[in-house]
Formats: C-alpha cells, sequence, structure tokens
C-alpha cells in the first residue's frame, strides 16, 4: 500500500536532489581522488623501495666512510705512499711553470678568440651553405648564375670583428675581415689550441703516470672505497632521481626493471642486509665476480633469475610467483637452474656448484638409463647418427659403381666418338666420386669403432650373472637392493614377490654360462693393505655407516663377499674388459666393455684383494631358489624386464635392442605444468602451493610412487620409476637442473656454444665425470677428491701419496705425451704392473681402455684449461756449455738443493722412498716453460705440494740460487733456474748415472 | 562442501559480472513487475472512471489532485539521469581501481585451457553447444535470436503498453521475454559461469572442479534407443519425431493465443505471415529447453541424424 502523501505537492516536481546530487557528488570526487592516489603510490610501490633505499643507503655510508677514511689515512701514511707522494709533488713541481704558461695562453688568449671568430665565421657559412642549396636544387641556368653572384658578394663582404689577442693579455684588437680569411683564422686557432693541450699533456706525463701509480698503491692496499669515493656514493644518494630504473637489452626487446626495487645489487660498496635494516632486497649480488662476465647490461636479470623483469605493480607481480606468469622467480636454492639454459651442453659449469651436482647425480646415478636427456648417452646418438650416414654413402657408392659400370658398356657399343667419350667421362666422374665416398666411409669407420667402444651401459652386465653371482643372492637384491647394500646406484623397484622370481629366473636362464680359470687362494691381510692404497677407494667405499669410507661412484664393498665367487673376482680385477666369450652374440652389438678401469695388478696382488674381498660378508643366509631354473616363470620375467626397463642400464641377452621407457627430459622444466600429472594431488597441491615444476619434481623424486596415491591401478599400471633414496640435498640438486632443463627463448648468441678451445672443456668435463678422474685427482681447485677424504691420507706421511692435482696439467705436459699416457699409463708395453711416471705411487693410475676419441677429447681438455694449444713446438733451449754442464751438475749436487733426495734416478734401492719423477721423463713430457715457472714457485702451482719453494730468489733481472752458492758459480750471469731447467732437459742417462754416482744423498 | 573453489569461482574478476547479474536480475524484474502490477491498478480504476482518464491521470502514477498532468524532461528527468550517471561512474571507477582486467599468461597453442570458457556474455551460447551441432548452436541460433529481436516490432500488433509499465496488457510478450532472456539465456550463462568445470562437465557450486573426474555419460541417439539401424528410416523417423515436435508446440502456442478474450483479439489483429513468423521463433525457442532437456534427462544425443546435420 502506497504510504498517504501530501496529495498536493507533487514530488516529482519539488523534491530536491541536492542532497543525494552532493552525497554522490562527494562519492565520485572520493573515487577520483582514490584513482589518482592508487595510480602515483599504489600502483608505483618501487617509489617507497627506493625512499627507504636512499635513506638506509646513505646512513650506511656515512657509517661507512670514517672507517674507509681511517683506512686510507693508514695507507696514506706508510712509507711507500709517502715517497710516491713526493716524487709526485717533485714532478708537478718541475712542471708547474709551463703548465701555467699555457693555461694563461689557452683560457685567456686562444679559446676567447676561437669562439668569438667561429660564432662570425659560422653566421657567414650557414647564408652560404643556403644559397648553395638553392643553386643545387635550381633548374634553371640563368637562376644558377644568379645565386652563384648571390654567394660572391656574401664571399666579398668585409666583417669587423673584435677578437681577443692571443698572448693572453685579455685586451681586444679590432679587425676586418673578409670570409676566407675568417676561416683561415679559425682553422688556425683550432690547431693551435690542440697543439697547446698536447703540450700540457706532455709536460705532465711524468706526473701522471706516478700519480697512477699511486693511486694503483692506494687502490691494491686498501679493502674497499676510499673516502673520497664513498663521498661520491652518498652524492649521487642526494640527487637520486626516483623513478624506474630499467635495462633494456636491444637485441631480443628485453625489459628488466627488477632495479627499480633491488637498488644495491650493483653498487661498488658490498652491501649486507643487516647494513641496511635487514631489508634483504636492497643486498648487493652475492657474486659480483658472475656479473662481471655476464654484465647485467648485455644480460639482464630475469633472463637467468626468470620472474617478470617488466612488472613492477607488486612484489609477487615482479617476481611472477603466480600461475599466470610461466617462468617465476627462480627460488633462492635453486637459482643455478637459470644457468643451464644457456650452459646446456655442459656437464660442469664454473660457479654452479648446486648444478653441477644435480647434472652429476643424473649422470652417475644412471638417469638416463630410462630417460633420455640431450648430452647424456650421446655416444649412442652418435653411434646410430654415424651407423645411417655409413649406410647413405654405401648406398651412394653402389649406385654410382652401377651407373659407372653401365657407362663404359654403353661406351663400347655406341657409334658415336663423340658419344663415347660423354659416357667414358661420365664413368671417370663417377669413380672419382667413388674415391671421395671411400675417404669419407673411412673416416666414418674410424669414428664408429671409437664410438662402440665408448657406448657403454650404466649398469653391470647381466649376461655374466652365472658365472658371477650367487644364484640365491639374486631374488634378494632385486627385492630391495638399499637393506643389502644402503646407497647404492641400483634403485629399489615396487616388484611383487612373485615379480621378483621371475625376473631373476629369466636372467639366471640367460645367464652365459663359462668356465672360470682355478686360482688359489691370496693372502687376505695384504689384500686389504693393497685395496686402501692402490686407489679402489676413488671409487668404490668399504664400510657401513659411520665406518663407510671411500667414493661413492661405484659399488660399497662391504658384503661383497656374499654375492660372488673367488674365482671370478680374480678375473674381474686382473681385467674387467675381459668377458665370458657369448656363443650368440650379435655380431654389431657393442662389446661390452665396463667404467671400471683396469689397475694393472700383478696376478698375486689380484689375489690378494680378491681374496680379501671374499672376507667382507655377514653370516645372512639365502633360501634357496630353485625356481630360477623353471622356464614358464623366464618367459614371464622377460615381460616384466621390459616393462621395468631394465636393460636401459643392463646388458642382457634377448633385450639387446630395448629402448628407454622414461619420458625424455631435455625440455622438462618447460613442460605445461598441465602436462605433470600430479593425479589426485592436483587439488591438495594447488591448495598447499606446490602446483609447479618444483612441487612435482621435489615428491616426484622423494618418492616415485607418490602420484600412485589413492589411484585404484593394477599392479603393472602403477608408476614405474623406482626409489633412489635420495638425500634432501641430492633432490634439490636434481630439482634444480630439471628445473632448468628448458627450451630457452634467448638466442644463440646469448647460449654458452663456444667454438674456441672452451668447447674442448666442455666435452673433457663430461669424460672425467663419466670415468671419475675426479676420484683420485683434483682437477678443480674447489673440487676435493674421494681419496682425499679417505683417513690414510689424511695422515700427513701419506699426503704425498695422493695422485697428483691436475689444475695446470695441459701447462706442465707435453701433448704429445699426455695422449700416450692417456693410452697406456704404464708407458711401457710389457712392464706393466707399475705407474708409468710416478712409481713411487702407492695408488695405480689405471688404464681406462679409452677409445682414441676420448684420449683425444681429454687431451684437449687439460690443454684448453691451461689454454696451451694441441701443438707442442719444441722451443729449442739452449745448449749448454761445458762449464754450464759442470755448474749445473754442482747445483744439483749442492746440499741446499738436493734434487735427487726425491726426484726418482731410476736405481731401485733410492726410488723405494723416491716421492717425484725421474728427470730423465722431462725432456719428453714437459713443457720448459711450465718447469722454470715450477722451480720458482711450486707452491702457487701446486699447493701444498712436497717440493719447496724459494730456491732461487731474484736480483735484478734474474734468479738465483738462493742456497749457498758453490764458488765456480762466481761471475756466472746468467739466470740460474734458466739453467737448471736447459741441464734437466739435455739429461741423459749417463750423465744421471754420473750424478748418483757422485754419491748424493 | 569446498568452500575454496566456490570462492575461486565467483572472485574471479571475469565472474564479478554474473554474480552481479544473478542478484540485479531478480531484483529488477520484481522491482518491474510491483510498478506493473501499480499500474495495472490504475487502469482499472481509470477504466471505472472514465471521466477522470480523459482530464486529470498520469500515465504511470495514481491520480493526485494538484499534480500536473505531465512534467518536463528538463529538469525532472535529466536531473535524475544525471544523478545516475555520477553513481554509476562512481561504481564504475572503484570497480576498475580494486579489480584488474583479467589477464592471464600468454597463448601456447598447443595447449588450450581446460576449462576454456568464452567472455562471460557469450556463455550462453558456448553451452548451446553442448545440446546442438555446432552449426546450429554457433550460426543458425544466433542468427535466429537477433532476427528475432529485430522482427519483434513487426509482429507485436499490441499497441498497449507503450511508455508505462504493465502486465495486464503484455501478459504474452512479457512471459516471453522472461522465458527467452532470463530463463535461457541467463540461466545459461550462470550454468556456464558457476556449474561447468574442467572438461566442461556439471558440477555443483561448492564441488571441487577436479581435472582427473570421470563421469559415465552414455548419450545416444534416439534411433538407437530405439533400435533403428536403417539410416534411410531413421532419417526418416528423426524427421518426423522433429516435425511432430513443430506442430505439437505450434498447436500448444496457438492454444496460448486464443486462450483469452484480449488474446484472440491480437491475434485477429495479426497478419498470416506475422503469426507463422512468430510461431517459428517461438517453436525454436522452445525447442532449445526440449532438447536440453532431453539430453539431461534422458540422454538422448541427437534426435534427428541426417549425413548432413544433427538436430
Amino acid at each position: 500500500m502506497q504510504k498517504p502523501v501530501d496529495t498536493d505537492v507533487d514530488p516529482v516536481v519539488t523534491k530536491s536532489l541536492s542532497v543525494p546530487l552532493l552525497i554522490s557528488t562527494l562519492i565520485l570526487t572520493f573515487s577520483l581522488v582514490w584513482a589518482i592516489y592508487d595510480e602515483v603510490y599504489v600502483m608505483r610501490p618501487w617509489k617507497n623501495f627506493q625512499a627507504d633505499f636512499i635513506e638506509l643507503y646513505s646512513s650506511f655510508l656515512t657509517r661507512l666512510k670514517p672507517r674507509q677514511a681511517a683506512a686510507e689515512a693508514a695507507v696514506r701514511e706508510s712509507p711507500e705512499y709517502q715517497a710516491l707522494q713526493q716524487e709526485l709533488d717533485g714532478a708537478e713541481e718541475l712542471a708547474a711553470q709551463r703548465v701555467r704558461e699555457i693555461d694563461t695562453v689557452v683560457n685567456r688568449g686562444v679559446t676567447p678568440r676561437l669562439l668569438t671568430a667561429r660564432l662570425t665565421f659560422q653566421i657567414l657559412k650557414s647564408e652560404i651553405d643556403a644559397v648553395t642549396y638553392q643553386i643545387e636544387t635550381e633548374t634553371s641556368e640563368s637562376a644558377k648564375q644568379r645565386l652563384q653572384e648571390d654567394i660572391d658578394e656574401i664571399k666579398a663582404r668585409v666583417v669587423e670583428v673584435d677578437l681577443a689577442r692571443e698572448d693572453g693579455s685579455g685586451e681586444v684588437e679590432t679587425l676586418e675581415m673578409k670570409f676566407e680569411a675568417l676561416q683561415a683564422e679559425f682553422l688556425r686557432l683550432q690547431e693551435r689550441r690542440v697543439a697547446l693541450q698536447a703540450e700540457r699533456a706532455k709536460v705532465l706525463e711524468p706526473a701522471s703516470e706516478i700519480r697512477a701509480e699511486r693511486d694503483a698503491l692506494l687502490s691494491d692496499r686498501l679493502a674497499g672505497l676510499t673516502a673520497q669515493q664513498v663521498d661520491g656514493l652518498v652524492n649521487r644518494m642526494e640527487n637520486f632521481n626516483i623513478d624506474i630504473k630499467q635495462i633494456h637489452l636491444n637485441d631480443i626487446d628485453w625489459v628488466d626493471r627488477c632495479e627499480s626495487c633491488h637498488l644495491g645489487t650493483r653498487e661498488p660498496v658490498t652491501i649486507n642486509a643487516e647494513d641496511v635494516g635487514g631489508r634483504a632486497e636492497f643486498v648487493s649480488h652475492p657474486s659480483l665476480d658472475l656479473l662481471r662476465i655476464h654484465d647485467p647490461e648485455q644480460f639482464g636479470c630475469s633472463t637467468c633469475h626468470n620472474g617478470n623483469g617488466r612488472a613492477t605493480r607488486s612484489v609477487v607481480k615482479g617476481h611472477g610467483r603466480h600461475k599466470f606468469w610461466l617462468w617465476p622467480l627462480w627460488h633462492k636454492e635453486n637459482m643455478q637452474a637459470g644457468c643451464h639454459q644457456c650452459h646446456a651442453k655442459e656437464v660442469i659449469t664454473e660457479q654452479a656448484d648446486v648444478l653441477n651436482k644435480g647434472r652429476t647425480l643424473f649422470l652417475n646415478k644412471g638417469c638416463w638409463g630410462c630417460h633420455r636427456f640431450e648430452g647424456f648417452d650421446r655416444e649412442s646418438d652418435e653411434l646410430a647418427a654415424v651407423r645411417q650416414q655409413m649406410k647413405i654413402i654405401d648406398d651412394r657408392r653402389n649406385a654410382n659403381l652401377k651407373e659407372q659400370r653401365e657407362s663404359i658398356s654403353a661406351g663400347d657399343v655406341v657409334e658415336d666418338m663423340d658419344e663415347a667419350d660423354a659416357l667414358y667421362a661420365r664413368a671417370d666422374l663417377l669413380s672419382l666420386r667413388n674415391a671421395k665416398l671411400d675417404a669419407e666411409y673411412d673416416a666414418l669407420n674410424v669414428e664408429e669403432k671409437s664410438l662402440v667402444l665408448e657406448t657403454r651401459k650404466f649398469g653391470p652386465n647381466l649376461k655374466e650373472i652365472r658365472v658371477k653371482l650367487r644364484k640365491e643372492w639374486i631374488p634378494v637384491w632385486l627385492t630391495n637392493p638399499h637393506e643389502f647394500r644402503p646407497g647404492t646406484k641400483m634403485p629399489e623397484f615396487r616388484l611383487l614377490e612373485d615379480e621378483v622370481q621371475k625376473i631373476s629366473a629369466y636372467l639366471w636362464q640367460n645367464g652365459i654360462e663359462g668356465e672360470l680359470a682355478s686360482h688359489p687362494p691370496g693372502d687376505p691381510e695384504r689384500g686389504k693393505e693393497l685395496f686402501g692404497i692402490r686407489g679402489c677407494l676413488g671409487c668404490h667405499s668399504m664400510g657401513e655407516g659411520d665406518a663407510r669410507e671411500g667414493g661413492n661412484f661405484a659399488a660399497n664393498l662391504t658384503r661383497v663377499g656374499e654375492k660372488t665367487n673367488y674365482d671370478f673376482l680374480v678375473r674381474w680385477i686382473n681385467d674387467p674388459s675381459e668377458v665370458t666369450p657369448d656363443p650368440e652374440a650379435d655380431a654389431d652389438a657393442p662389446h661390452p666393455i665396463p667404467i671400471m678401469p683396469s689397475l694393472r695388478l700383478s696376478i698375486d696382488e689380484v689375489r690378494d684383494v680378491a681374496s680379501y674381498l671374499m672376507t667382507r660378508k655377514t653370516d645372512a643366509t639365502y633360501e634357496p631358489a630353485d625356481y630360477m631354473d623353471d622356464p614358464a616363470m623366464a618367459e614371464e620375467g622377460m615381460a616384466l624386464i621390459r616393462h621395468y626397463g631394465c636393460a636401459g642400464c643392463h646388458e642382457i641377452r634377448g633385450l639387446e635392442r630395448e629402448g628407454r621407457i622414461g619420458t625424455e627430459l631435455t625440455l622438462e622444466g618447460s613442460k605445461p605444468v598441465e602436462r605433470l600429472d600430479f593425479a589426485l594431488l592436483t587439488h591438495q597441491a594447488e591448495m598447499e602451493g606446490w602446483y609447479n615444476h618444483k612441487g612435482f619434481f621435489e615428491r616426484k623424486l622423494k618418492d616415485p610412487s607418490i602420484y600412485d596415491q589413492g589411484k585404484m591401478r593394477v599392479h603393472l599400471e602403477k608408476l614405474r620409476m623406482p626409489n633412489f633414496h635420495l638425500s634432501d640435498d641430492e633432490i634439490n640438486a636434481l630439482t634444480t637442473f630439471l628445473l632448468g632443463a628448458v627450451d630457452t627463448n634467448l638466442p644463440a648468441h646469448y647460449r654458452y656454444e663456444p667454438e674456441d678451445d672452451r668447447r674442448y672443456i666442455q666435452e673433457g668435463w663430461w669424460i672425467a665425470r663419466r670415468y671419475n678422474c675426479v676420484g683420485c685427482h683434483q682437477i678443480s681447485f674447489s673440487g676435493q677428491s674421494a681419496l682425499m677424504s679417505v683417513p690414510l691420507y689424511e695422515d700427513p706421511d701419506w699426503q704425498e701419496q695422493l695422485p697428483p692435482q691436475l689444475y695446470t696439467q695441459g701447462a706442465r705436459v707435453q701433448p704429445d705425451w699426455l695422449i700416450r699416457f692417456l693410452d697406456n699409463p704404464a708407458l711401457h708395453e710389457t712392464d706393466i704392473h707399475r705407474n708409468g711416471i710416478r712409481t713411487y705411487l702407492e695408488a695405480r693410475m689405471p688404464t681406462f681402455h679409452f677409445s682414441e676419441r676420448q684420449v683425444m677429447k681429454l687431451s684437449r681438455f687439460f690443454m684448453a684449461r691451461s689454454s696451451q694449444s694441441m701443438t707442442h713446438v719444441d722451443p729449442g733451449l739452449e745448449p749448454l756449455t761445458a762449464r754450464e754442464t759442470a755448474l749445473a751438475r754442482r747445483l744439483f749436487q749442492s746440499r741446499g738443493a738436493p734434487c735427487l733426495r726425491c726426484h726418482m734416478t731410476g736405481n731401485p734401492s733410492h726410488d723405494r722412498d723416491a716421492t717425484a719423477p725421474n728427470f730423465l721423463t722431462a725432456s719428453t713430457r714437459l713443457k720448459p716453460d711450465w718447469t722454470y715457472r715450477w722451480m720458482l714457485e711450486p707452491a702457487k702451482i701446486a699447493p701444498g705440494t712436497a717440493m719447496p719453494s724459494e730456491l732461487f730468489r731474484k736480483e735484478g733481472d734474474r734468479w738465483v740460487f738462493a742456497g749457498p752458492l758453490p764458488a765456480a758459480f762466481e761471475g756466472y750471469e746468467k739466470d740460474h733456474a734458466d739453467l737448471l731447467v736447459r741441464y734437466m732437459f739435455q739429461l741423459t742417462p749417463a750423465e744421471l748415472r754420473r750424478l748418483t754416482a757422485a754419491g748424493v744423498q | 562442501m569446498d568452500w575454496h573453489q566456490l570462492w575461486t569461482i565467483i572472485s574471479l574478476p571475469d565472474n564479478i559480472p554474473i554474480v552481479g547479474l544473478m542478484f540485479l536480475i531478480p531484483f529488477y524484474t520484481w522491482y518491474a513487475f510491483r510498478q506493473a502490477f501499480a499500474n495495472d491498478r490504475l487502469i482499472d480504476q481509470l477504466d471505472a472512471d472514465p471521466e477522470m482518464a480523459k482530464t486529470h491521470h498520469r500515465k504511470t502514477q495514481p491520480y493526485q489532485k494538484g499534480w500536473a498532468r505531465e512534467v518536463h524532461v528538463w529538469p525532472y528527468l535529466l536531473r535524475i539521469e544525471f544523478l545516475s550517471a555520477i553513481i554509476v561512474t562512481a561504481i564504475l571507477m572503484v570497480w576498475s581501481i580494486t579489480l584488474d582486467a583479467p589477464l592471464e599468461e600468454p597463448a601456447n597453442p598447443t595447449l588450450t585451457m581446460n576449462p576454456s570458457k568464452a567472455p562471460w556474455y557469450f556463455l550462453g551460447l558456448q553451452e548451446m553447444l553442448v545440446y546442438f551441432d555446432p552449426w546450429i548452436a554457433g550460426v543458425l541460433m544466433p542468427t535466429l535470436i537477433i532476427i528475432g529481436l529485430i522482427a519483434i516490432p513487426y509482429i507485436d500488433t499490441n499497441p498497449l503498453g507503450n511508455g508505462y509499465y504493465t502486465y495486464k496488457q503484455r501478459r504474452f510478450a512479457i512471459w516471453t521475454f522472461l522465458f527467452g532472456f532470463v530463463i535461457l539465456w541467463c540461466v545459461m550463462v550462470v550454468i556456464g559461469t558457476l556449474i561447468r568445470g574442467p572438461g566442461w562437465m556439471w558440477f555443483w557450486p561448492g564441488q571441487t572442479w577436479d581435472h582427473n573426474k570421470l563421469i559415465f555419460e552414455v548419450n545416444r541417439d534416439l534411433h538407437e534407443i530405439l533400435g533403428i539401424t536403417d539410416p534411410i528410416l531413421y532419417g526418416i523417423f528423426g524427421f518426423l519425431v522433429v516435425g511432430g515436435f513443430f506442430l505439437i508446440t505450434a498447436f500448444g502456442i496457438h492454444k496460448l493465443m486464443t486462450l483469452t478474450e484480449f488474446n484472440r483479439k491480437i491475434l485477429a489483429r495479426m497478419t498470416l505471415l506475422q503469426y507463422l513468423t512468430m510461431q517459428v521463433l517461438l517453436i525454436t525457442m522452445i525447442g532449445l529447453p526440449a532438447k536440453m532437456a532431453a539430453r539431461l534427462l534422458f540422454r538422448i544425443k541427437y534426435v534427428w541424424v541426417t549425413p548432413w546435420f544433427n538436430v
């Protein structure tokens, strides 16, 4: 019902709308103000960041300044600085008179005169230029003529100019000049000024040089900035412009505005969070060294770090941590994922330890057995490509031959001579082409041979199972390898009991039958000792839990005696590349050479070690496993082996050609998150914030069956990936690696794919990691070899027994020698049970059965790491004079430098205690320039070496022996170190015998 | 009940208009009806007193003495419109400040989003695709809708109701509108927005949108249910069924048109062409819910299957 109203008053006409209008207008005004505030502040949060930064950083600098000033004052008061300062004052004094003269003339004479002359000259010249343009564009000759007259008129005009006098007196002369004269004067003045300035610089040159030296001294001695430089920064903060700080990469149109908030990133002072009130966003980049290699002006920020470089509206948007930005900022622990997109060809990238660990795990845990990843297991890819190419060439060759035959027989029967000639010519051409194809084929053939040798499966060869393993042990191992051998690389498959039995049955029945030679037992005590010192621990480990020592590259041998037999161990340790002949072997299947190298032990040593290993067992009992001989079980086992992809890592008879069963991971990081199957955990992942690649990888690696959770699936449809029992650290490293495995959208020139020697470094690391060179050798300064952590080598006496460090191997040795050595580390055809060079080392450099290609790659790797070329040119050392020989001999025998006390001489009784190589090997092995540097400062090249430093001291331009000098050196003016190098490189066995006979200790 | 999911859906900037629409449409429908019923009472009053109708009334207000029969547009209408303009502007300002345009990730041609949804105003059309062939739901129906809207002034011969709200004088038009716009169009937009989840499957509000959800749904053609296998036979059969539907619906509409005296009066004024056009448009309109019912309740995929099109 309508309310009763005053019926006389029409509300439409009389009711005032002022109040609603006022209120809504106020609301509108308010929304307008809000919009402006939103636009200026809310949408530009970086303004507050910048204001905060200015305040915090300025106060930090103010606090920093007195500290730096004090440190600077200390340097300034040092005698060296004072001396330089005095020298500088003197030099400046000397130049002062002439500099003052020049300054007067330039500043008060030449420059003002030049400026006035130029002004008048330019006015006339622009007038002429304008008319000249008219002439150029005018079409009629008469008009051109008329305009030319105009120019002549301008040039003939006499102008009055007030020019300062050139002597710098400050007086002004008034001259009347025409255009030409003015121009000449102008040019003359310009030249004069340049000449004077050059003279001034020349006069001041000695002073500037001393000043540069002084400043260098200051910056050398002073950690951080000088007070003046700090002042400069304070000043910059005072004049700081609050605006977007942007990097624009022109070539890829990439925009990064990260530094609008992260203002401290590139400051020359190291800023820690506590310096700026705990604000982590203002700290400097943790590695300025990295920034130097990857200058942000060229590389941007989000190219490496990910995140949305353009977004400035909020932290979340800038970091791209929301579901619509596909490249969210890497989390701190995965930051190095960003390296991989450009360094995708490497297994070791400098300064990326987490990423390197991830890649190494991928390589050494055998992930590539199931998952293809470009670069890993490249040998089998290359082998397939090479074989394909060989087949194509062969087909072409045959086609050519056929056509050649046809041409000749056709040429024999045609009547026309010209036609016959053409046919014969064609046949000749074809045979020429075939000759070329033959050459190509041969080259590929060589490569194929290398590749066949290099293609090695990740796991042990299971065809040997019958000669190698204890039958009952197999099912126990398959059930849970980590129970038998914690930390083993063999992962735990979720096999049912009957699956274990069937798989064991197939493997057992498909092992090659073979006879092992029978060996008498050795001495286990001696074997234990040998196991510890021959270098087995570089790859293998022994003991469990806290008692574990050795590397984790290969198997832990604590219970090896339970699974194998003595005769097999003897054969295996003696030469791992020896296999039981397989009567059914496929002719082109690669010969299964294991990664395990031969240590070239003598047969007695082998028996000792094998005897020792056979004692390594517990009293565990094994159930009999008669089902393993049941052919029906084996048949079902084959399907299971296929299903679980065992042949990805192992040689298995009948399954030599099996492919990988896992998904390819080369670009896994850019797979759309929707294609990662979170299964029933999808919603939980979204709610808990791990519905992303990182969350998926981490959980999958922790528990590979996690995405089966809650699913009703029959056993064989469940996820197959086995559990590797990785530690959290390892999971993080692998996650980092997988996150970085992206299809980068950066152009090729951003990616690190060098064509020069640096390529060899990339390639070499693959071999060094695959064959675990780093188990025994320290190749990079930061890396620790596995042997270094073995307790035995922590004893100072044993440290000298560590295999040599290889930081500068390329500079040290000649490439030809290195190739020979890698091919045969004994450097001898028959006397092989020893090291080639360092026979005094108990640890043995093993024979790896490298292919030619691998040897070349490794040699190139070491050469490239030391910036050496692969061709070594004999520098042609100056021959020794008779006097020099005598001098050098004296020096060698000197008590101050008892070289032969440590270096080997070839005398067995002496060499027993030697700790350094024989000098006789120097001329074919070492590079003279390196040897020279080595003698001067061995500790710099190989920290911790037993070779004594400071054998020589500097005297003027030459090095002289630091110890007591034999009297005969009186008057010898040449470099003593150089003398020794020359002596060493020209040393003959006879000379060495003479030295030793002379009774050196 | 998955409140998080529900909140995710209704708080999406995309869906704000729909959430608003769910409240505003009922409100304005109610408001219009209220006005219409008030006018109907006035009309009754004036019918009873023809004298008063001639002199003292304003079409949309009950008679009040002292009120002018008509008022000027300026300032009385325009000031109200100005006020609304200010309020709407303020609302739009606040809206645009608080909610950003819903931009998503860069498009990936190899990966379509799931569910992929059209802009909210097209969701009704997209929902129709579930029930009809693309060319019917995407081409024929929208064309008919536009043609129908254009044709309304030529079909609607009822002169009453111009410039004022009334229910009694325009019952047929109002119900047609409510059915066509509110029930068919708006409800389908709401279904498309709030109900259809991954895989365009039906998720009740509060159900989790699970990408892995599987539903058992076998839709069969009518002739399969009846066991007709010969293509010619079931083509003819489908034609008969659809034709039958047209005839029955036409008969129903005709019944409606002749139900009351008022309707009959209107019908008498229509030409045959007007009448047929109206029939075709209305039958097509009713065809949509009929097909929806056939699909959702009886799991019938198509009624009429031919090599060229399916209905």
